[in-house]
């Protein structure tokens, strides 16, 4: 059995793209070289996700600045505002910020995302409680009314996607940074049921909810409500030994951590994925890092890549 | 004698002047970049002799390392006029003899290796190390710097240093992990970060501050941008300032920004060594001054400090209107019940704004602290 890895979020930019982005930045690079340095990110990108067994390909977001960025400066209603701290990490976003009704075709997406036209893909999205939660809200008054809302703009956003995109991961660093601190109130859960079944109607590729940053044992009953194909879990800060089955769902298993360079061994890895299977019993898995690499250089980015692929194939020879 | 009210301050960078970074590169300058050194020396009553120097330097082929230090202190010059000239009452070299914040001590410190740039935002990045044995200090890396500054400036001095937990947790850790006993992966970071946080505190910034005082400096700010970060940490944050100044006798201010201040309270209470919180507020407010009413804890608390007011947004380049940096102040006054309390300064460090930008706002923060002061006869 083939055991793939995934990668979940935003991806490091080499020392060229960081160049000519600032070059762009300052007038003295145009947006033809721009282009070329992401073009040439996103070719190094697919190549070694060929490679190391990455399936399917993410784009690691390279043309996104942040999370919500896409939307906020595409979305009527919403404009992007003060930068703001992207949970416990020493980077930040601008802050989405909601002024009136949300309105969207969704189209503008295929100005963001990278693929090779055909290929099988995977779109990473901001997940809308986590999008809602990170907004200042100057409209809707409240998550009730906020997250449908979002989940509209997010579900017109879906309906764009190619046919190629196999499936659509929506991270929810949120969900699992809040229930970890007891944040997460019953009317929460309700607007988050409510938000995905609004979302999930127009999916036809596979979904999945990628969460990270807290203990996914925190929240696991609840979230096994949402009619998703898998869950992330940051096996970074989640106890494997406190997991309970995922009743058949799919499994992205974060375990390289991607806010530390200390590369994990693959026998680590493997060690850990093996303990964390043994609980939730998923057939069908992915090895991946808990979270955006992009809080790692590239060089101990792919380096955790690796590792990942090596565990994974530890794995393969394990299971036989 | 009683300080005026509300005295004016620098907070740590201003951007390096493009001939000072060009130079530094071994790139080429451009007529434009030497015209706009002739203007602001002219603007700032830079000296001839400082002029025709850095001229000079910029001349030649190749810098050498004694060439470049040089570089870095004409640059050093050239801030302190335009501070001066702004009009602020405590001034320092907006850190043009540091390459960056984080990256300037790491440099003097080892034990660490750098990896190579990870994002900040947008397209900000910043050189980040792992810490990857014992961190030791190579020598104290402010002293020639202010020894340089008291030269050259009338004014009082204020030192920014990048605190230890900010040094911290801005660091991947590499050899405190390898050291802890396998199990709980969480708190196995946890505590590799506070052993190398209070070791960074006691063996770097410390004699850092030591040497500092010793060479006559009265007013340290430590910069602390990551506190806040790890709301669980910030007993940590309280516990590394208090080993980093332990023994030494000093003004102290702390400088955070970018967080949730909320998080800060009551532990922040217990560094009794902190004379004034330097904060970022003016990137939070709106027409009601709702970045200013979290200093209403401070005056819960009964702080009996001072706090170093963000008046102005460091991220744009709107220039804020005397006017509305008094009604800030006032504001801010008013909340904490005395005046005395509060001294300005910009939100953050000026770095990413041009010279011109920056003057502009400190010199309508300096007319804003005037307007203030009307208020109080």
């Amino acid at each position: 059995m083939a055991i793939p890895c995934t990668l979940t979020g935003i991806h490091p930019r080499s020392s060229e793209l960081i160049r000519v982005s600032r070059d762009h930045d300052r007038a003295r690079a145009d947006a033809s070289a721009l282009e070329r340095g992401i073009a040439a990110d996103y070719a190094r990108l697919e190549e070694r996700q060929a490679k190391l067994g990455f399936a399917p390909a993410a784009d690691g977001l390279l043309r996104w600045q942040d999370l919500f960025r896409p939307f906020s400066e595409n979305v009527k209603g919403m404009r992007h505002g003060t930068l703001t701290r992207w949970f416990e990490n020493n980077t930040f976003f601008r802050q989405p910020v909601v002024e009136n009704d949300l309105q969207t075709d969704g189209s503008f997406i295929s100005n963001y995302l990278l693929h090779q036209p055909g290929k099988p893909f995977k779109a990473v999205l901001p997940g809308p409680y986590t999008f809602a939660v990170s907004a200042e809200d100057r409209h809707y008054h409240g998550l009730g009314k906020l997250l449908p809302a979002i989940a509209e703009i997010l579900a017109a956003t879906c309906r764009n996607l190619p046919a190629a995109c196999q499936a659509v991961q929506f991270n929810e660093p949120a969900i699992a940074y809040n229930a970890a601190r007891n944040l997460l109130r019953p009317a929460d859960w309700e607007a988050i049921m409510a938000g995905y079944a609004i979302l999930l109607g127009g999916i036809k590729a596979k979904a999945y909810v990628h969460t990270y940053f807290g203990d996914f044992a925190a929240f696991a009953s609840q979230i096994m409500e949402l009619p998703v194909d898998g869950f992330g879990i940051d096996l970074t800060e989640t106890d494997a030994q406190s997991l309970a089955s995922l009743a058949g769902k799919e499994a992205i298993l974060g375990l390289a951590d991607a806010r530390n360079s200390l590369v994990e061994t693959a026998d680590n890895l493997a060690s850990r994925a093996a303990t964390a299977l043994e609980k939730i019993g998923s057939k069908r898995f992915y090895l991946a890092p808990n979270c955006d690499l992009e809080f790692l250089p590239l060089s101990i980015a792919e380096q955790k890549m690796e590792a990942l692929s090596k565990a994974a194939r530890i794995l393969e020879a394990n299971h036989g | 004698m009683a300080e005026k009210l509300f005295p004016a301050q620098e907070i740590g960078s201003l951007a390096k002047p493009v001939w000072h970074v060009k130079k530094i590169a071994n790139r080429a300058t451009s007529p434009h970049d030497l015209q706009l050194l002739c203007q602001w020396a002219g603007q700032l009553a830079v000296s001839n002799e400082t002029v025709s120097e850095t001229e000079t330097l910029l001349a030649k082929q190749q810098l050498t390392a004694v060439d470049k230090e040089r570089m870095r202190q004409l640059s050093s010059i050239f801030v302190v006029k335009l501070f001066e000239q702004a009009g602020l009452d405590y001034v320092y070299n907006g850190e043009q003899t540091r390459v960056e914040m984080y990256q300037h001590p790491i440099t003097y410190t080892d034990g660490f290796k750098f990896y190579g740039e990870v994002r900040s935002f947008d397209n900000k990045y910043y050189l980040k190390a792992a810490c990857v044995g014992q961190p030791q200090l190579q020598k104290p890396y402010h002293t020639d710097e202010f020894n340089f500054v008291k030269t050259i400036s009338t004014k009082q001095l204020k030192v920014p240093i990048t605190g230890a937990y900010t040094l911290a947790d801005w660091s991947f850790n590499e050899h405190y992990l390898k050291r802890q006993p396998h199990g709980n992966y969480r708190q196995a970071s946890r505590e590799a970060k506070r052993e190398l946080a209070l070791d960074l505190a006691r063996d770097i910034i410390r004699p850092n501050i030591k040497s500092l005082v010793e060479a006559g400096c009265s007013f340290i700010q430590i910069d602390e941008p990551a506190a806040a970060t790890h709301p669980d940490d910030v007993p940590l944050i309280v516990e590394s300032f208090n080993e980093s100044v332990k023994g030494i006798g000093c003004r102290f201010s702390v400088h955070i920004c970018f967080s949730d201040y909320q998080r800060m309270f009551p532990h922040i209470m217990e560094m009794k060594k902190c004379g004034m919180f330097t904060w970022e507020f003016a990137n939070r407010d709106d027409n009601n001054r709702a970045g200013y009413k979290i200093l209403e804890l401070f005056r819960e608390h009964n702080y009996p400090g001072q706090i170093g007011l963000g008046v102005f947004n460091v991220h744009n380049d709107e220039i804020e209107q005397p006017e509305l940096i008094r009604d800030r102040i006032l504001f801010a006054a008013k909340t904490l019940g005395d005046p005395a309390k509060v001294y300005v300064n910009p939100d953050c460090g000026l770095r990413t704004r041009t010279w011109e930008v920056a003057f502009a706002k400190l010199q309508n923060m300096v007319a804003g602290a005037a307007l203030a002061r009307q208020e109080f006869g």
